[in-house]
């Protein structure tokens, strides 16, 4: 798929399995979709409200979310390698057992989270303010908290 | 047109490659590594890289212009007449054409004396002038303040949907990052 759609809503799509290639969903609505199991390549979520969607192992590179509102959903199980999550509101989402390399949420808003056994290696939560967050199993250690990483 | 993005472990570099819908002649942005991968996304997508364009003299961002040479008859093109010792073609402030690609050439200067911005239709190869949720580092404050405001003047304003391809990371938004330079960035 190549699409571009900026501005619509779209709930309760089945949308498992699919491929998305530069796909371009800036301040699109999604409610109770789900994407299990699909690969997306540089797509573009920005400024999107997605509540209760399920993003179960999806493969994801390079995609953008910045400044979306992500409420109920689930990215578990799934490859999320150099994702913009940069100010993105969170709540209630869970991206356990993923491996989120290189991936950002610099300016972040994050509550009721899960990042149980991930791969944080090299994710950049700088300026991120977090409310009951979960990094139990995962190498937070690798993760960057504060600005001074800057190299 | 179509963008391709290739991912390089050393330097954790991002290398761009944009060509025609069909293949024939594409150009390469930033080959900090040439490796198997890179080539097999050429190759498959039957392209022949003519132009190889370097967004400043970096070695993980024009590493692999040795080894892309040996394979294809390509003219480089960056800041400067050379990349130590691999002759290139100077580009300057303006409109250049390559192939049927219109590409303006942004100098932002500040990370490096010889950072380049390239822009084709809304897309912007930043280079390390700026990435998502960071600005570019700067060796000195006279660097930096120039970096800001060269980012401030000659980005910022632009079109707040055009999207932003940076050497490192993850892609991003001039809307974006004018925000996250505003609240962020520019009091620091």
């Amino acid at each position: 798929m190549n699409l571009k759609a900026p501005g619509l809503i779209f709930e309760g799509l089945d949308l498992r399995g699919k491929r998305f290639i530069n796909c371009y969903f800036h301040h699109t609505l999604w409610k109770n979709c789900r994407f299990d199991n699909s690969r997306f390549q540089m797509c573009f979520f920005d400024d999107s409200v997605i509540t209760n969607c399920h993003f179960l192992k999806v493969n994801m590179l390079q995609c953008v979310f910045t400044m979306a509102v992500l409420q109920d959903t689930t990215f578990r199980g799934s490859d999320l390698i150099s994702v913009n999550l940069n100010r993105i509101k969170s709540r209630h989402c869970d991206f356990s057992e993923s491996d989120l390399y290189y991936s950002r949420f610099i300016g972040s808003s994050l509550k009721e989270t899960l990042f149980v056994d991930c791969n944080l290696k090299r994710v950049d939560f700088c300026l991120s303010r977090m409310k009951r967050i979960s990094f139990r199993y995962s190498n937070s250690e690798e993760a960057y908290f504060q600005k001074e990483h800057r190299g | 047109m179509k963008l391709f993005n290739h991912f390089a472990a050393v330097g954790f570099s991002n290398t761009y490659l944009v060509g025609g819908d069909s293949g024939g002649e594409a150009l390469l942005i930033d080959p900090g590594v040439m490796d198997v991968s890179l080539l097999e996304l050429i190759e498959k997508n039957s392209y022949y890289i003519r132009y190889i364009l370097i967004t400043h003299s970096h070695w993980n961002h024009f590493g692999g212009v040795n080894t892309l040479l040996k394979i294809y008859d390509a003219q480089v093109y960056s800041a400067r007449n050379n990349l130590e010792e691999i002759p290139s073609m100077e580009l300057k402030e303006g409109t250049y054409k390559f192939s049927s690609m219109e590409i303006e050439v942004i100098p932002i200067l500040g990370h490096s004396d010889d950072s380049l911005v390239f822009r084709i239709g809304n897309f912007f190869f930043t280079g390390d002038v700026l990435s998502a949720g960071r600005t570019g580092t700067a060796p000195d404050k006279i660097s930096r303040d120039t970096l800001f405001l060269e980012l401030e003047e000659k980005l910022f304003t632009r079109d707040p949907h055009g999207i932003l391809l940076p050497g490192h990371g993850p892609p991003t938004t001039i809307k974006a990052e004018t925000q996250l330079y505003q609240k962020y960035e520019k009091h620091r």
